[in-house]
């Protein structure tokens, strides 16, 4: 299974070429590295589904001395969408960054940075080790503020300050609770402090910590601060990428830290209270990071508050996995969680990058100024609808799909009280996405506002990642199928043994 | 007491005055310290965890996640100084020039 | 032993009262020396407590490269301001200058919650275990396997090589951040702030070998004795900061490629490793022959000295250099 490694490996070959090569042959670079990289990723799904989880050890020593990757379902999920997701960024970037002097000079400079970021998040899908989880995530962190403050601009810098300081502090968070478990018990490895783990003062402080310091890092909500602006000042396909994967790397931790190293703590008894917790603030990130995005007057802000909506959703996870399985529940939990992942990582690059082509054709990204949009730029129009269908919802939408099996995984789990969540956060994110829609159907008044031209590629792009998840939620059947494999393999004990 | 607690306690007390001071202090140039203030702390806990066993040597894993962790933590400081600096810059710029973007437009 | 427990507390003492001064005093220069102290107390800590690798590592970056950094920063923001000038007054450099300042209610918010957290924390301190072996057992172990002597080397660039060739690329990312915040790839046009004094020139030029041969020294000690890539790179950084700084050659004067090349050759040396190890039939990613591993280690530690030291005093120059336009367009 040495072919795990590889994922990790592509994108850093590539950023390192991509700093010392020419400026013009940075894109092919690049792009090579990426489509390596989708094929990699490809195969580890296929791997997974024919064979289970796999463990490698890194250097040949055994875990608690070295540090091992572990490749389950849903680390094999996490890399495909993010191959998918950046594969098609990579396109868009080719064609954004190529417009002007300055703009490849901006380039030049995100293609290094970006696979360094992409080398980042693959390796924390696969990181079964404390420490090394720390570390990957400030690679990231520090890649992902360089490519916010890309465009150089006032705005971006500020947002990116704030970003760094607060992805900082949650960091330094994260790593006390490392240092107390590590002298609490010795281990780093997630299997190993798995078994090692018993409810004490200090483990369960370290618990504590490591939750919070990865709460911060993806945004819910009273940690939401630093991410509209950063999210919304970046270049369309930063904000893509930020959007849509960096967020949920935190998340994908979170979902390790909880549910494999702390199983013991969380599954117990005295996981009701905090998992309540998460699951009440999700629900107030979707109700206040819609209402918030309703009331934006600027479409990139708009939509970086829906994804604090958005992530929301993916806390009621932890509520209703804290019940007791009585009628299969738990599938449909991990279902309609990732499900959701993978419809508003699609939704949200589709809008960024559909936005990103409003914003250069407009020369800004005021919802007022979008007068008659809707017919002389009709493509880019028709993937703001199409993500938005899926943002909202919408049958047959992938989106669709995944908050149908929340529901009926909260039905199932007997704690009906998350239900209104999920159905008002539906209408509210109805609300803003007709928002967007109702502006681009009014009607010029006096002369119309000039236009700039946009690349074909650069709108057939957002429309790709559109239609991909409308796909997807056609393809719900298949989709499903797969699924109940995830947390059989994915988590839980069953997927985290010894091979 | 032992040594370990004296200094655990020690490094806890820090990152409580890190934490506060990060919360109450306005400056830019105090929230990057106190960051950094944190961070010796949580170093600090982790080097007496390693003093603890003196068979051999003190452990040498937390002494490596140090090492590891000051790296981290100076290019951290470093972008974010270098952030605060051209922020500020730019803020006096947009002060003489009012045609520059305004400081705190998002 | 009552007199190395008076150390102790006189140690914690200092090492409490300057971070608490340094985030309360309201002359921000003064913040800026106890910072530098509190790096210099952080490192008699290390060595107290029988770490000297972090001593060394400590007293470099945490008491002088983070402190010339704020100090650069802090000349940066307020150039007129010195040590006469007591009275740092002016706008207060912050993310929302709109925000009053924190009032009443909110400095006790942060009061109760930072209380209530650090009751936590200390409540889970005393309830660790007095006594654990961690990993030295194992280190122990395989001590003898993995190439080196030193277990704190052994452990960064052997058992946990992948931790170390991350943490370059976190220097490398940082330092790619920053020169998109200066919005250009090269360093060259950066100046000093003031002419350097001839005496300082002449200071530096003596200096130079010496650093240099302390370069090698630690370098080859980090085989057998506390040392290492990361503490060599360290005392070449601020070497190369020194030079810089009198006016000298430095990394200033390397062309862009060159030194990108030097920057990352670090992490692209490890990656090399890893990439070889990964196409290797019979090895695991980043395992190297037995027989070879004290060799691979040497070098691949030669090339992250040069890495670090190039990276950590491009950080260094980037804040302390003149400011020339970097444009904001």
């Amino acid at each position: 299974m040495n072919q795990v490694i590889w994922v990790v490996l592509l994108p850093f070959v590539g950023s390192v070429v991509c700093l010392l090569a020419h400026r013009k042959a940075v894109f092919a670079l690049g792009m090579a590295a990426s489509l390596g990289t989708l094929i990699v990723s490809v195969g580890l799904v296929a791997h997974v589904w024919e064979h289970a989880s796999a463990r490698v050890e890194l250097g040949g020593w055994a875990t608690p001395l070295g540090i091992a990757l572990h490749l389950d379902g849903l680390s094999a999920l996490f890399l495909l969408l993010t191959a998918v997701v950046g594969v098609l960024v990579g396109i868009q970037a080719g064609s954004y960054f190529a417009q002007s002097p300055e703009l490849r000079a901006m380039g030049s400079r995100f293609w290094p940075l970006w696979l360094l970021l992409w080398g980042g998040l693959n390796g924390v899908y696969l990181c079964s080790d404390v420490f090394n989880a720390y570390v990957l995530l400030e690679i990231s962190t520090l890649a992902a503020v360089g490519l916010t403050i890309l465009s150089g601009s006032t705005a971006s810098l500020v947002a990116g300050l704030r970003y760094l300081l607060a992805a900082m502090f949650g960091s330094f968070m994260y790593l006390l609770g490392v240092a107390l478990i590590y002298a609490g018990t010795g281990q780093l490895d997630f299997l190993l402090l798995s078994r090692g783990v018993t409810p004490q003062v200090h483990t369960l402080t370290a618990f504590g910590l490591m939750v919070f310091g990865l709460l911060i890092k993806s945004a819910l909500l009273p940690f939401h601060f630093w991410l509209p602006p950063a999210h919304s000042s970046a270049p369309a396909p930063v904000s893509a990428v930020l959007s849509a994967l960096v967020v949920k790397a935190s998340f994908f931790l979170l979902l390790k830290i909880w549910f494999v190293v702390f199983e013991s703590i969380s599954g117990g008894t005295p996981g009701g209270m905090p998992s309540q917790l998460l699951g009440i603030l999700g629900s107030l990130a979707v109700f206040w990071g819609s209402f918030q995005a309703v009331r934006q007057s600027r479409l990139k802000l708009l939509i970086a508050y829906s994804t604090v909506g958005q992530l929301g959703y993916l806390f009621l996870i932890f509520p209703i996995l804290a019940s007791p399985d009585f009628q299969g529940h738990e599938a449909l939990a991990w279902g309609g969680t990732i499900f959701h992942l993978f419809s508003h990582g699609l939704a949200k690059a589709s809008l960024f990058l559909a936005a990103g082509c409003l914003l250069q054709a407009m020369g800004t990204d005021d919802l007022h100024a979008m007068r008659d949009i809707a017919g002389r730029l009709p493509v880019i129009t028709f993937s703001l609808g199409v993500a938005g269908v899926s943002l909202m919802g919408l049958p047959p939408s992938a989106g669709f799909v995944a908050k149908w099996m929340l529901l009926r995984a909260v039905l199932a789990s007997g704690q009906w009280w998350w239900a209104p969540v999920i159905v008002l956060g539906g209408l509210l994110t109805a609300a803003y996405v007709f928002k967007i829609l109702a502006h681009t159907f009014v009607p010029s008044e006096g002369e119309a506002l000039r236009l700039n031209s946009v690349p074909l590629v650069m709108t057939l792009v957002p429309l790709a990642l559109a239609i991909l998840c409308v796909l997807m939620g056609f393809r719900a059947d298949e989709v499903i199928a797969l699924l109940p494999a995830v947390p059989h393999f994915g988590t839980g004990k069953n997927g985290w043994e010894m091979p | 007491m032992s040594t370990f607690s004296i200094y655990s306690l020690a490094a806890i007390l820090l990152v409580g005055l890190g934490v506060y001071g990060l919360f109450t202090r306005q400056h830019l140039l105090r929230k990057v310290m106190a960051l950094n203030v944190i961070a010796g702390g949580i170093f600090l806990l982790l080097i007496s965890t390693a003093y603890r066993n003196q068979d051999l040597f003190p452990d040498p894993v937390p002494q490596a996640m140090v090492l590891t962790g000051i790296v981290v933590a100076i290019s951290a400081t470093g972008f974010a100084l270098a952030l605060v600096r051209s922020i500020h810059r730019r803020m006096a710029e947009s002060e003489t020039d009012p045609s520059q973007d305004s400081w705190d437009q998002p | 032993m009552n007199l190395i427990l008076l150390f102790d507390v006189f140690l914690i003492a200092a090492l409490l009262l300057v971070s608490w001064r340094l985030l309360g005093a309201s002359d921000l220069f003064q913040a800026t020396v106890l910072f530098i102290s509190f790096g210099l107390f952080l490192s008699l800590a290390w060595i107290r407590l029988g770490a000297p690798d972090i001593a060394l590592a400590e007293a470099a970056v945490g008491a002088g490269l983070a402190g010339v950094l704020l100090f650069g920063t802090f000349k940066g923001l307020e150039p007129g301001a010195d040590r006469e000038n007591d009275s740092f007054t002016s706008e207060p450099c912050r993310l929302d200058p709109i925000s009053p300042c924190p009032g009443k209610i909110h400095l006790l918010l942060a009061f109760t919650c930072v209380g209530s957290l650090t009751t936590l924390l200390v409540l889970a301190v005393l309830d660790l275990p007095a006594t654990g072996d961690g990993l030295t057992p194992m280190v122990s172990q395989f001590l003898e396997r993995s190439g080196v002597e030193h277990p704190v080397t052994a452990v960064l660039l052997n058992f946990r090589f992948y931790d170390t060739w991350l943490e370059l690329g976190v220097l490398v990312a940082a330092v790619l951040g920053i020169l998109c915040v200066r919005n250009r790839f090269d360093l060259r046009e950066l100046k000093v702030l003031q002419a350097p004094d001839v005496m300082l020139r002449r200071l530096v030029m003596g200096l130079a070998p010496t650093m240099a041969l302390v370069v090698v020294y630690l370098l080859w000690l980090g085989d057998h004795a506390p040392g290492g890539a990361f503490q060599a790179g360290v005392v070449l950084a601020a070497m190369l900061v020194l030079l810089w700084f009198s006016g000298h050659a430095s990394i200033t004067g390397l062309s862009r490629m060159l030194w990108l090349f030097c920057l990352i050759a670090g992490f692209a040396v490890m990656l090399l490793v890893a990439v070889v190890s990964a196409l290797w039939p019979e090895m695991r990613p980043l395992e190297f022959p037995e027989e070879w591993s004290a060799m691979i280690i040497l070098g691949v530690e030669v090339v992250a000295t040069l890495s670090i030291g190039v990276a950590l005093s491009s950080l260094a120059i980037l804040s302390l250099g003149a400011v020339d336009d970097p444009g904001g367009s």
